[in-house]
């Protein structure tokens, strides 16, 4: 047996798995908090688009990764405060969301960046790889146990967890419902953005018009799918990287229609789905827009 | 009952007020896009108004794409009547081309007055499938239909390529299209000289009996009882699940018609992207009309010739027709907000709060 062909499909899912992991851990903190975020899409588009743009422009990897983070957060910020200062339907806004990033990402990448594919720029590479991997997938490991701890063990991940679970008693013990969920929602944006960033510079090495095809709602699936936890988490983004690494060799090796390998991940997720949904376990809050008692 | 009357006109008119700040707002905000990527905003919007509205052709254009959406919009409607959020118009739409087509090309030889019904009642059965098969992971597993409902869009748009490269491809082109279907296939045109087909009338009277089956229809009251309340419902003794599985498996077939259309009426041949976005467009008129039927007539209306006048803006200036995402993204998130009542409120509150503090200040003064 050929083992090349195994070794590669496993660094082929860890390499894939790293946006997905930094989505699903911005998603846990968000949704943790009591607030649905059905966004992912859109941030990820967005960050990855303004890594895409920094690194072109300063030719630096880094650069972009760290101006895409933080600008994910600010807009992170912005979109809180409508949730939370408007009460808005939550799945809606956060689909309308996408649809504006889809939309504005696409408009500014074809005034941006020259449109004809032979000069299309070559961006940067990371540079330090130790042991093949760059720094992103060291990070993103690195963020299962911080998370873990972050959640578990500090005030603030307390905090975090109970508005989600029941904002009234934070708040009769004289907390700010309001700020922890914004604290919560800058943390997982911040997140969700460096996963994209990595995303458009670690993986793509260049930004594609609607380059996410659905990643934002898969890690979302993978939240619920890890039933809230950073370990069950980790196993439900390795599945999916598997997958994905899986749909890649088929579509080198061409056994079946391309097509069918693309639709491998989709296929996933209807199926954990279907099998997981009846188990899943979510804050009892989630999506309930909350108002101060006066 | 005048007052009634009176409330219920004034509530329309707020939503309607509402419904145009927020297109003028997004507007604005596209105007202010537009401007930063280094072109004119006012020319770029006259060319998407002439593009959308100067001449009989350009109108029926409009109309040809207002009627989509309002397809797909039905198909979200239709389902958010059950309390339900289907997004999934787009795959239904794309597998109910693929029948159609199927049919138009492999029964060509069929004559008009049984191949134009057959193949719109094919694409119609697919694009239920493709609800149903939703509807049915909701109602027997209790999935996400959300997600769901995005992962089948996915597959679908997959599937279709699939179809167009492989085996049902056109083996005398090099591009990946379907052969055309048999001419007798070919929706009747409305107006000569344009592409405006019988099509529109087809989704009028589909919106017709979207609001008759609710209005009238004992079994359309039912859906309505589960949309707004499912414990009162199943108190009632209504078969929930059940109902679900309806409104998806309903929903579908209208943006499996969508689909149908386009292909029999304007394309005449399936290929890979053939709509472009026709479904979340849809599904954003249908959030802005807010499940009012009459609404949903303008809201289509307003973003089908939004979408074609996108066109002759991605033809004619340096703006992508993406545009069109931008401002429906925004239109949806300020109709979200209620601004026309939240700002008045927010304002308020902060005054009574100034108020408060100001007699608070007096008092300690004194």
């Amino acid at each position: 047996m050929n083992w090349g062909w195994v070794t590669g499909i496993l660094a082929s899912t860890i390499r894939q798995s790293t946006p997905l992991l930094f989505v699903a851990f911005g998603t846990l903190f968000i949704q943790s908090s009591g607030i649905m975020n059905m966004a992912g899409e859109g941030f990820m588009l967005l960050s990855g688009f303004i890594a895409a743009y920094v690194t072109s422009i300063t030719q630096n990897v880094w650069a972009g990764m760290i101006v895409a983070t933080i600008i994910t957060g600010i807009v992170g910020f912005f979109y809180t405060f409508i949730v939370q200062r408007f009460h808005v339907d939550q799945i809606i806004m956060g689909l309308s969301f996408n649809s504006l990033a889809l939309g504005l990402t696409t408009l500014l990448n074809r005034s941006l960046f020259p449109q004809d594919t032979s000069s299309q720029q070559i961006l940067p590479e990371f540079t330090f790889k130790p042991l093949g991997y760059s720094i992103p997938v060291y990070l993103g490991f690195l963020l299962i146990p911080l998370t873990a701890l972050l959640l578990k063990h500090t005030r603030i991940g307390l905090k975090i967890r109970a508005v989600g679970e029941y904002p009234l008693a934070v708040e009769s013990v004289g907390l700010d419902v309001i700020r922890i969920r914004y604290i919560a929602c800058i943390i997982g944006t911040l997140l969700i953005g460096f996963g994209g960033a990595f995303l458009a510079l670690g993986i793509n090495n260049m930004f594609l018009d609607n380059m996410t095809g659905g990643r934002g709602y898969i890690a979302m699936t993978t939240v619920s799918f890890g039933k809230y936890t950073p370990i069950g988490i980790l196993a439900a983004v390795a599945l999916f990287g598997a997958g994905d690494a899986l749909q890649f060799r088929l579509q080198v090796t061409g056994s079946i229609p391309y097509q069918f390998a693309l639709m491998i991940p989709y296929a996933m997720t209807v199926i954990a789905l279907v099998l997981f949904a009846r188990k899943s376990r979510q804050p009892s809050s989630l999506a309930k827009p909350y108002r101060k008692s006066k | 009952m005048v007052m009634i009357v009176n409330t219920r006109w004034k509530k329309n008119v707020a939503s309607i007020a509402s419904a145009l700040f927020s297109f003028a707002f997004a507007l604005l905000i596209g105007a202010i896009i537009i401007w930063v990527t280094g072109s004119d905003a006012l020319h770029v919007y006259g060319v998407l108004i002439k593009g959308a509205l100067g001449g009989v052709k350009k109108i029926s254009e409009s109309l040809l794409k207002s009627s989509t959406l309002l397809l797909t919009g039905l198909s979200f409607t239709f389902a958010s009547k059950c309390g339900l959020i289907n997004i999934g118009a787009e795959g239904q739409l794309y597998m109910g081309a693929a029948c159609s087509t199927a049919i138009g090309v492999y029964f060509g030889h069929l004559p008009a007055w049984i191949l134009i019904p057959f193949s719109i009642i094919g694409g119609f059965f697919a694009g239920a499938l493709w609800g149903g098969l939703l509807g049915f992971l909701k109602s027997r597993f209790n999935v996400n239909e959300i997600i769901t409902s995005i992962m089948f869009n996915y597959i679908a748009i997959q599937f279709v390529s699939y179809l167009v490269t492989g085996p049902m491809k056109d083996k005398t082109q090099t591009y990946p299209f379907s052969p055309k279907i048999s001419t007798s296939a070919m929706l009747p045109i409305l107006v000569k000289g344009t592409r405006l087909h019988i099509g529109v009338l087809i989704a009028l009277f589909c919106l017709v009996v979207f609001w008759f089956f609710y209005k009238y229809i004992p079994s359309g009251y039912r859906i309505r009882v589960v949309g707004q309340n499912r414990q009162c419902a199943e108190y009632a003794g209504f078969n929930v699940r059940k109902n679900m599985f309806i409104v998806l498996l309903i929903g579908g077939g209208f943006a499996g018609l969508a689909g149908s259309l386009e292909i029999l009426g304007v394309q005449h041949r399936l290929f890979e992207n053939f709509s472009v976005g026709y479904g979340f467009n849809g599904i954003a008129a249908a959030l802005l009309a807010g499940q009012s039927p009459v609404g949903m007539l303008f809201t289509s209306f307003l973003f089908g010739s939004l979408k074609s006048g996108a066109n002759s803006v991605q033809m004619f200036t340096n703006v992508p027709a993406e545009l069109v995402d931008i401002v429906q993204g925004v239109v949806i998130i300020t109709v979200l907000m209620k601004l026309t009542t939240t700002l008045p409120e927010l304002f308020r509150e902060r005054r009574k709060k100034k108020s408060v503090r100001d007699v608070a200040n007096k008092e300690a003064l004194s």
